[in-house]
């Protein structure tokens, strides 16, 4: 009885160590082709990735130059308007519109931005006179198709409203991919004949990008 | 029968194998993607300006204002 209880253990322990051994033999062999795989596939190793985020605008028509001039008689204002890359177009009055094309607005930048807008003057600071003959406006557009991908003041958006003095953001998204990256701001003049400030007249527009919103 | 000496042999063997894979294993788990680095910089704003210029010349004979 005894003898059989023994022989019974044994095979026992016999079976199960055998059993151990297969499962060992089989996480080896998983353990030595994870190695295999490691020295001939790859290596371990960390990587320190810093992504730049750069906002740069460049306004590559930096000027709108009318030039001299004077409102022809017998008309009580001349309107000087830009459009786009063309030369400028004056009526009722003879300046030149040939350096008078729309500032050009290029995210140079990495990332989407945003473009805020400001002027210094308003009409009446600008020319003086009487205020129902003046106007100086702006009109923001994309040069290139889909440039702006989310506008945030719209008064400006393709029409002609008053330059702001306080900066409004005119696109929340201006792209940034080469073909896509363009925008027109456009003026419009109205020169009153009785100007009360005459000779050489400008203005500063600031133009900022930031973050897109 | 498989002998004594057989199966000692062979539970020898079966913790080697057992340890060495344990070993091995822990030994190249120290590889996280939490220990990959990713930062972003402060993103600075960029100002331009630009000039809309005009020379306006008084009228040889300028209109009253309304």
């Amino acid at each position: 009885m005894a003898k059989s209880f023994n022989n019974q253990a044994n095979k026992n322990l016999t079976i199960f160590v055998f059993v151990f051994f297969a499962i060992s033999l089989i996480l080896f062999a998983y353990t030595l082709y994870n190695l295999t795989v490691k020295l001939t596939g790859y290596d371990v190793g960390y990587v320190n990735l810093t992504i730049s985020t750069l906002v740069d605008i460049n306004v590559t028509t930096n000027t709108v130059n009318w030039g001299p001039g004077v409102v022809t008689d017998p008309n009580l204002n001349a309107s000087l308007v830009t459009a786009g890359s063309a030369a400028g177009t004056a009526t009722r009055g003879n300046w030149s519109g040939t350096n008078a094309k729309a500032l050009v607005v290029e995210n140079t930048g990495n990332v989407n931005c945003s473009l805020a807008i400001s002027g210094v003057k308003n009409a009446a600071t600008f020319f003086g006179g009487n205020a129902s003959h003046q106007l100086y406006q702006w009109n923001v557009s994309n040069k290139e198709t889909g440039a702006c991908g989310a506008w945030g003041e719209t008064s400006m958006q393709n029409t002609w409203a008053n330059v702001n003095t306080s900066a409004a953001t005119v696109c929340n998204k201006l792209d940034y991919h080469p073909g896509n990256d363009e925008m027109y701001i456009d003026f419009k003049l109205v020169v009153p004949a009785d100007a009360t400030l005459l000779g050489a007249l400008s203005d500063t527009i600031t133009i900022s990008g930031n973050t897109a919103v | 029968m498989v002998s004594k000496k057989v199966v000692t042999v062979v539970f020898v063997i079966a913790i080697l194998l057992f340890a060495f894979s344990i070993i091995m294993t822990f030994s190249n788990s120290n590889y996280s993607p939490k220990n990959a680095a990713l930062s972003d910089d402060t993103v600075q704003p960029d100002v331009e300006q630009a000039q809309v210029s005009i020379i306006v010349n008084k009228p040889a004979h300028a209109p009253a204002s309304n």
